[in-house]
């Protein structure tokens, strides 16, 4: 497998305030990959730095094996599409598509006039006179018709209602089947993308919390819920990710950990009520651990 | 496509701002300095001055400042180089400031030559001591000062996109105080009389030609300020 | 999203047993073909190499195999290979669990077994 996206103690400051905390992983190739988190943990930094739209404060960065700074050889195979992009005053939808045209080596004319008319765009219409919704959707439009190595989607899907949501993620399923890419998805969505995602990055306060297949995440973590004591009892040894008690019943979320031994059974057995958790919980449950920890250095 | 032709394409693709509004902005001033010179014929052998034509010049400026900043974040976010989007930009500047100096002398030549000053003696494109000497210097005059007033603006706009509000603050203060001292320098050591006798000397094809290596310094600024300009 | 898929385990393994479901009902017939993998990712609005995974999951365990060039076949046997898989999960999902329970509430068991047949009769 190819790395497409290798990165090392990846770090961003800006005076006192560290953004992106030593961040490592590596991206291989024709894979979707989640990019979650909270709004400012630190995603769109990563990738305005991946594209080189920002500059690293220290560590490394690695695009189809090469530095991305001013480099056509790593840039001309990249889409990257966010949700703050601004466009130029009096551009029409049909001006920024002709644009993408000339700068999207792949681009497939027709697979975005189809588009186009799935999302129902007015072509003649000035960007700066479209709702949000519509935005976002020039925004996808551009990012699956440019067909790049590398589409990198950074929230794009402001102000479209679920049902625009849903086209774009079959839309996204449907070509990544047909022409194989790599993509980035970042969003706080986290339970809607679940099942697209082949491979999961979560970052908080700037910091890499999870860099694992999306398939061992599910089923990874439950939560059992019981007397007090029983839970206590069950729960030595294992990773616990969450701890809440209301007067007798203490319920916790438990990690099984990648490689560990499915406790859920054991759990029930015991007769301890088990629950299961969700991708979008178990992040969470990561986050609240990560603040947690944050506030304990402070 | 390659990119630097791409953006020239990006910039080039309003037509409308880029080759209409300059010439309704001038034309309309035109035109009302034509009515006045209509209106209120100048006694004989006076004629009507007006210097209505700074405006296309004026334009041209703000234009380039108004270019960078929109232009690059847009482009910036397609993923172009910025070394792409300097030249690219270079490039179709040129292009619509080389026409539309063109146009200046076509107007000019109409004006001066075939129309007799538009039969009202009005000296709007034809003027004393900058339309002097050969044709050619009416285009080329408007071309040098084009060429640099647009690349001071687009310079402007890149200082402002590389050091923000900041430093704009910082660059009208600095201005401030140089123009301050400057002024006062020059006016202790008596320098003004030597300064207008050394422009009164010169044609305007001259001072055109010395505006040259000043449209220099400002893309070279502009160059080093988009390197290292962020999102 | 698609028709839902468990929170509670990989979705790999729901893929599998959604396969499995059919060839067990006779829906999927032996030495039919199976659906392509895009085909299933788009159903189920999963990620293709997902979907993949789940179908080389049943490859590996016999139920389905790869005709060259043309796609995914239900191997011969796929039925009773499903079948078998099934009767033993049904002793740990079902069986265990209810003797468990039976113990709890203090059920012996002779009258599970009346239970069972009671059962029978009146389902």
């Amino acid at each position: 497998m190819t790395s497409i996206i290798e990165v090392i103690d990846l770090t961003k400051r800006y005076g006192a305030v560290v953004t992106v905390d030593r961040v490592s992983f590596k991206v291989e190739e024709h894979k979707i990959y989640g990019l979650l988190g909270r709004n400012g943990a630190g995603k769109t930094t990563i990738m305005h730095m991946l594209t080189a739209q920002q500059f690293v404060s220290s560590g490394e960065i690695r695009v189809f094996g090469e530095q991305p700074y001013e480099n056509n050889n790593v840039l001309e195979r990249i889409c990257f599409i966010k949700e703050s992009q601004k466009y130029p005053e009096h551009y029409t939808v049909r001006d920024v598509l002709d644009t993408a045209a000339d700068v999207y080596r792949n681009w497939d004319r027709a697979y975005a006039m189809s588009l186009v008319g799935q999302f129902q765009l007015p072509l003649k219409r000035q960007i700066k006179k479209l709702s949000r919704g519509m935005l976002s959707a020039v925004g996808i439009i551009i990012g699956l018709a440019s067909r790049a190595p590398l589409t990198i989607f950074d929230e794009p899907y402001l102000g479209l209602d679920a049902v625009s949501r849903q086209m774009f993620y079959d839309c996204l399923l449907a070509d990544f089947a047909e022409h194989p890419r790599t993509v980035l998805l970042s969003t706080h969505l986290i339970d809607e993308v679940s099942n697209l995602l082949e491979h999961v990055l979560l970052i908080d306060g700037g910091k890499l919390l999870l860099d694992e297949e999306a398939e061992t995440l599910r089923g990874r973590a439950y939560t059992i819920s019981g007397p007090k004591a029983a839970v206590e009892v069950f729960a030595s040894g294992r990773k616990v990710l969450d701890s809440q008690t209301l007067g007798g019943l203490t319920q916790m979320t438990i990690d099984n950990g990648p490689n560990g031994e499915s406790g859920q059974d054991e759990a029930t057995a015991l007769g301890l009520s088990v629950a299961p958790v969700s991708l979008q919980q178990l992040c969470v449950s990561y986050m609240k651990r990560n603040t947690g920890s944050n506030k304990g250095e402070k | 496509m390659n990119r630097t032709l791409a953006v020239t394409r990006l910039q080039l693709r309003k037509k409308l701002q880029l080759f209409i509004v300059p010439w309704l902005v001038l034309g309309s001033s035109f035109i009302i300095n034509l009515l006045i010179a209509f209106i209120s014929p100048q006694p004989d052998g006076e004629g009507f001055y007006t210097g209505g034509i700074a405006s296309i010049f004026i334009y041209m400026m703000i234009y380039g400042i108004i270019t960078y900043v929109q232009t690059f974040p847009f482009s910036l976010g397609l993923g172009i180089r910025r070394s792409d989007f300097y030249w690219g930009t270079a490039l179709s500047a040129t292009a619509v400031l080389f026409m539309s100096s063109l146009g200046l002398l076509l107007l000019s030549v109409i004006e001066g030559i075939w129309t007799n000053h538009w039969g009202v003696d009005l000296h709007f494109f034809d003027l004393p001591y900058w339309s002097d000497g050969p044709l050619l210097n009416r285009w080329w005059v408007p071309f040098a000062l084009l060429l640099n007033l647009f690349w001071l603006g687009f310079m402007i706009g890149g200082y402002f996109k590389r050091f923000g509000k900041t430093g704009m603050l910082a660059a009208t203060l600095v201005g401030i105080v140089v123009g301050t001292v400057g002024t006062y320098v020059i006016t202790y050591n008596n320098w003004w009389p030597s300064i207008g006798e050394w422009f009164a000397n010169r044609t305007m094809a001259e001072i055109a030609l010395w505006t040259l290596p000043v449209t220099f310094v400002f893309a070279a600024l502009t160059r080093l300020f988009v390197r290292r300009t962020t999102v | 999203m698609g028709p839902s898929m468990d929170d509670n385990r990989p979705i790999f393994v729901q893929i599998a047993e959604r396969i499995e479901d059919d060839i067990i009902e006779g829906t999927l017939l032996e030495e039919t073909q199976a659906p392509s993998t895009t085909h299933i990712a788009a159903f189920y609005r999963i990620n293709p190499a997902t979907a993949a995974k789940g179908v080389n999951l049943l490859v590996d365990e016999g139920i389905l195999y790869k005709k060259r060039g043309i796609g995914m076949f239900v191997s011969t046997g796929a039925r009773q290979i499903a079948v078998n898989k099934r009767k033993e999960q049904f002793y740990e999902q079902y069986i265990v669990a209810m003797i468990r329970e039976a113990k709890r509430l203090g059920i012996t068991v002779e009258q599970l077994k009346d239970m069972i047949q009671k059962g029978e009769v009146n389902p």
